[in-house]
């Protein structure tokens, strides 16, 4: 006997399947931040992604030093010139940042970002979509993170901000996600726009200065920095700018930038979890 | 050994098969691309499963992991949840009436929940605004390479099917 296909059961499965996706769907709109359920599914599944994590860091660190050996080689050589030429920088910066103080003192203005706390945390895991760039870091509410917070690297470049936070695990969505729309002005000349990530037609994931002045006038290279808010601080790099043009409405101008991190090197970052709003 | 303690020793190590993917694909997977995108494993590792166990316990299958894989946060969100339990059901289904059960069967039906899974959330996504129609060049590409691990996700769920075999 030719078995069929729409039997009671499978039926019931479907139907059961189809209210599961609608209430799920219903769940995690109307829930401000993280569901419960996500909350468990994520608590169970932290530790485990730690820990392969950890294994797949020991072994990319094995296959480089196996595979990539040469290349490592000839990189620190040219990191070493780079860092005699960063020192010299140094060097000229430390005159400035004298001359710097002494104007900041002479303004009575505060030494900057000396009111940042920062907790420290490794990626567990990265979205698996093409359409979406955030990744799960290791802590949680447990170790005193909430959404809204600032996800830096070690040089205070903007990596994303948290979306969504667990009991031992928080979701950070980067700069280059089309979600997340961060104010940001150019250092050099004050223009203010609002920084987003976008993908051109080819797919090519970019970063985007929106809503820029018709006539601002912006060169390459020049630093964005994000202009503060009540979720993160002002004057924390986010890209260099690469290009410029009028958007689609023609009313207002774009800048295409460079992030200031590569996010695909990424193994560690910091969260600003405390800082003063000026 | 019990028949019963046998298939349920079956279903858990299939649960565990699916938690061990989802975590490859978001820890290992996930940062990783190749030739521009991410590949994609869960609805290989639905196929695998389903053209094992049958269109009811594959729909069922595809039910739960479609659940879990919703509430780790994947982009798609509910959609995985239909779109899986739809998967083990064509397939399951597929497999006990038209197809002998093996290899090349597997990465046939890995085929066609690729193309079926990751064309309807392509289509969701552009539909929300996210990505544009002109990115499905992608499409082939993640799903040629998403297939090349099906014959191992296969081997292993044969594997955990000799387990339950009565």
């Amino acid at each position: 006997m030719k078995k069929k296909f729409w039997t009671g059961r499978l039926k019931t499965i479907l139907i059961v399947a189809l209210v599961i996706a609608i209430c799920a769907a219903v769940t995690l709109a109307i829930t401000n931040g993280t569901s419960a359920i996500e909350n468990v599914v994520g608590t169970i599944l932290s530790p485990i992604r730690a820990g392969v994590a950890s294994i797949d860091r020991l072994a990319e660190r094995y296959y480089n030093y196996m595979f990539r050996y040469e290349t490592l080689e000839a990189k620190n050589a040219e990191m070493e010139k780079q860092i005699l030429a960063m020192q010299e920088d140094i060097r000229d910066a430390e005159q400035l940042q004298r001359e710097n103080e002494w104007l900041k003192a002479l303004l009575k203005l505060s030494e900057e970002h000396e009111d940042y706390k920062f907790l420290t945390s490794y990626i567990i895991s990265w979205d698996s979509s093409d359409y979406k760039s955030a990744f799960t870091i290791g802590k949680g509410t447990n170790a005193g993170l909430e959404e809204g917070m600032c996800a830096v690297t070690e040089n205070g470049q903007v990596v994303g901000l948290v979306t969504k936070v667990g009991a031992n695990w928080a979701t950070i969505t980067t700069i280059m996600d089309s979600s997340l729309e961060i104010s940001a002005s150019v250092a050099s000349s004050g223009y203010t726009g609002v920084v987003q990530g976008t993908f051109l037609e080819d797919g090519t994931e970019i970063l985007r200065m929106n809503y820029l002045l018709t006539d601002a006038i912006v060169k390459n290279n020049d630093q964005v920095v994000t202009t503060g808010s009540t979720l993160y601080p002002r004057g924390l790099l986010l890209g260099y700018i690469t290009n410029a043009s009028l958007d689609e409405t023609g009313v207002a101008k774009y800048a295409t930038l460079e992030p200031s991190c590569d996010l695909s090197q990424l193994e560690q970052i910091a969260i600003i979890t405390e800082y003063n709003v000026q | 050994m019990h028949a019963t303690y046998k298939n349920a020793l079956m279903w858990t190590l299939y649960g565990v098969l699916f938690l061990l993917i989802a975590v490859l694909q978001t820890v290992v997977f996930g940062r990783a691309r190749f030739f521009g995108v991410k590949l994609t494993l869960i609805p290989v590792c639905i196929a695998c499963v389903s053209m094992l166990a049958g269109a009811e316990a594959g729909a069922l299958y595809g039910l739960c992991c479609g659940a879990v894989w919703c509430f780790t946060g994947a982009s798609g969100g509910a959609m995985h949840i239909v779109l899986l339990t739809i998967c083990g059901a064509v397939i399951g289904y597929l497999c006990d009436r038209y197809l002998v059960r093996q290899l090349l069967s597997a990465i046939l039906m890995s085929l066609l929940a690729l193309v079926f899974c990751q064309t309807v959330l392509f289509l969701l996504q552009c539909y929300l605004g996210t990505i544009y129609i002109g990115m499905i060049t992608a499409l082939p590409v993640q799903i040629g390479l998403s297939l090349l691990p099906c014959p191992l996700l296969y081997l292993g769920a044969w594997a955990i099917r000799k387990v339950g075999a009565k």
